[in-house]
This record gives C-alpha cells, sequence and structure tokens, in this order.
C-alpha cells in the first residue's frame, strides 16, 4: 500500500474509529473478513521479518514490537512471542481491537491476524489460531495460540 | 490415511475425492475456517487462495446475517451464480466451511449430495 501522507493529522487516528469500523463490518460479514484484513497486514511486514530464525522468539517479539507497539504504529503491546509444541503463543497488551470492551466472548479479530501473517511468513507455515484469554473478557492481557497445520 | 499424514494432507484427500466423484465438474474447492484461514485448497496456481478463503467466511458471515435478521433460521449453503459457473459455500461446523467452484453446467444437485458427505468427513478431521 502506499504511504500515508496527511500534512497536519500525521499517520494516527483513534482506537474509536478503528473500533466502529471494525465492529460494524464484523457484525455485518462476520470475523473472517478483519482476521483476514489483519493477515494481509501481517504478511505485509515480509521485508521487516526477513531472516529471523523461526525459533528466535526474543528477536520475533523484539521485531515485532517495534512494528506495531509504542514506537510503530501502536496496534499493541507485543509482550512475548514463545513457541509451544504445536506453534507459537503470542501475548499482548493495549489492544486496539479490544480496548475499552467488554464482551462475551474474546474479540481481536484484526489484532489476531497480524500476528497469523506474520508468524506464517516467520515459519513458513500454515497455522491455525484461537485466542484463548482477551482483555475484552475480562483477563489482563490477550493471548492467541497458533498451532501447526 | 497414513500415520504421519498432517491434517492438510488429509483434508486434500477429502478435496481430492469431491472433485473425482464430481466428473469434472467442480473448478476448485477449499476448506476453510470461520477466521477465513485456509487449511487446505485445491485451486488453479493463479488463484489467490487467502483471498478465496477471505471472500468463502465473509460471504457465509454475511448469509448469516441475511438469515439471523430476517428469522429465516440457519445457513445451509450459499450459492453465488456467475456466467461462467457457480460458487458454493456449505457451513462444515461453526469453525469451518467448504467452499467449492463449479464450472458451468455443473450438476448442483450432485454437489449438494457429495458436499454433505465431504463436509462430514472435514467435520471427524477438524474435531
Amino acid at each position: 500500500m502506499s504511504e500515508v501522507v496527511r500534512p497536519e493529522l500525521g499517520s494516527y487516528m483513534s482506537a474509536e474509529c478503528f473500533r466502529y469500523l471494525r465492529i460494524y463490518a464484523e457484525e455485518t460479514a462476520g470475523r473472517g473478513l478483519i482476521v483476514q484484513a489483519g493477515k494481509q497486514r501481517g504478511l505485509s511486514l515480509s521485508d521487516a521479518l526477513k531472516g529471523i530464525s523461526a525459533d528466535d522468539t526474543a528477536k520475533i517479539t523484539h521485531t515485532l514490537n517495534s512494528i506495531l507497539g509504542k514506537d510503530g504504529t501502536r496496534l499493541c503491546i507485543v509482550e512475548e512471542v514463545s513457541t509451544t509444541s504445536e506453534g507459537y503463543q503470542v501475548r499482548i497488551s493495549e489492544s486496539a481491537c479490544s480496548v475499552g470492551m467488554k464482551t462475551a466472548t474474546p474479540n481481536c479479530a484484526f489484532t489476531m491476524g497480524v500476528f497469523v501473517g506474520a508468524l506464517e511468513l516467520i515459519s513458513q507455515k500454515r497455522m491455525t489460531v484461537v485466542e484463548t484469554e482477551c482483555v475484552a473478557t475480562g483477563h489482563s492481557h490477550c493471548v492467541y495460540k497458533l498451532d501447526r497445520l | 490415511m497414513s500415520a504421519t499424514a498432517s491434517k492438510t494432507d488429509v483434508l486434500n484427500e477429502i478435496l481430492d475425492s469431491l472433485a473425482i466423484s464430481l466428473n469434472g465438474d467442480v473448478s476448485g474447492s477449499a476448506v476453510v475456517s470461520a477466521d477465513g484461514i485456509v487449511y487446505a485448497a485445491r485451486f488453479a496456481g493463479n488463484v489467490n487462495v487467502d483471498r478465496v478463503g477471505a471472500i468463502a467466511a465473509t460471504t457465509l458471515g454475511v448469509s448469516r446475517r441475511v438469515a439471523k435478521d430476517l428469522m429465516l433460521g440457519e445457513t445451509n449453503e450459499s450459492i453465488i451464480q456467475c456466467d461462467a459457473g457457480f460458487f458454493v459455500i456449505y457451513p462444515v461446523n461453526e469453525r469451518c466451511l467448504l467452499a467449492v467452484n463449479l464450472r458451468k453446467g455443473g450438476n448442483l444437485g450432485m454437489v449438494r449430495l457429495e458436499s454433505k458427505d465431504c463436509a462430514a468427513k472435514i467435520s471427524a478431521v477438524m474435531s
């Protein structure tokens, strides 16, 4: 995608506006559209993730946090990416998807999709994903479990 | 199914069986999660399967929304009829779906029958 150029407002918009876009699209068309939009964002990071070993979770965490966190696009703070016997577990905080929300089920469709795309790039494996904890359902962090197919 | 076959391998075998049983009417098929993630796909190389997954999940999502808002009950299938064929989506269970691309003139009735069997097999693999 082309570079975001806004002379006065810069690159950022409110998470509140993002939330309306996300929730209404999701209510109308289901989660698939939003998760896949997130995945495309994750896949767009191929240059930044090039050469990172699938087992180097410290570097994966650091790199993704630099892109998505406070010094990046501020989608979320990437607290930890760790390996599991089946793939990866991702723990984040301050996700733009779940900020200020209370829901019955986990809610991070877009953010979760970003990690699916990024970790598929790094591992070169297709992944299934489930959000096991979410701030919107009362947890302290959002946690995604990604398993290799 | 061999002891070392991955779920993707098994799903691909199921999709191959579906294509064989429909005598060439199927030009592509995929098993997709409700989140649009492609678990297995049999499409020509020039087709973006990630895009197909997103479209299939979104189409089924919209169909379910229509069914809910208009109080039409459960969505059993979603069909897009085009000049050159059909794109048909069947919910397998709450977590995944089967998408089938049918050539023009293909036997939609047979696809319905075979896809029901196919969906049961997929559900068993993905349970």
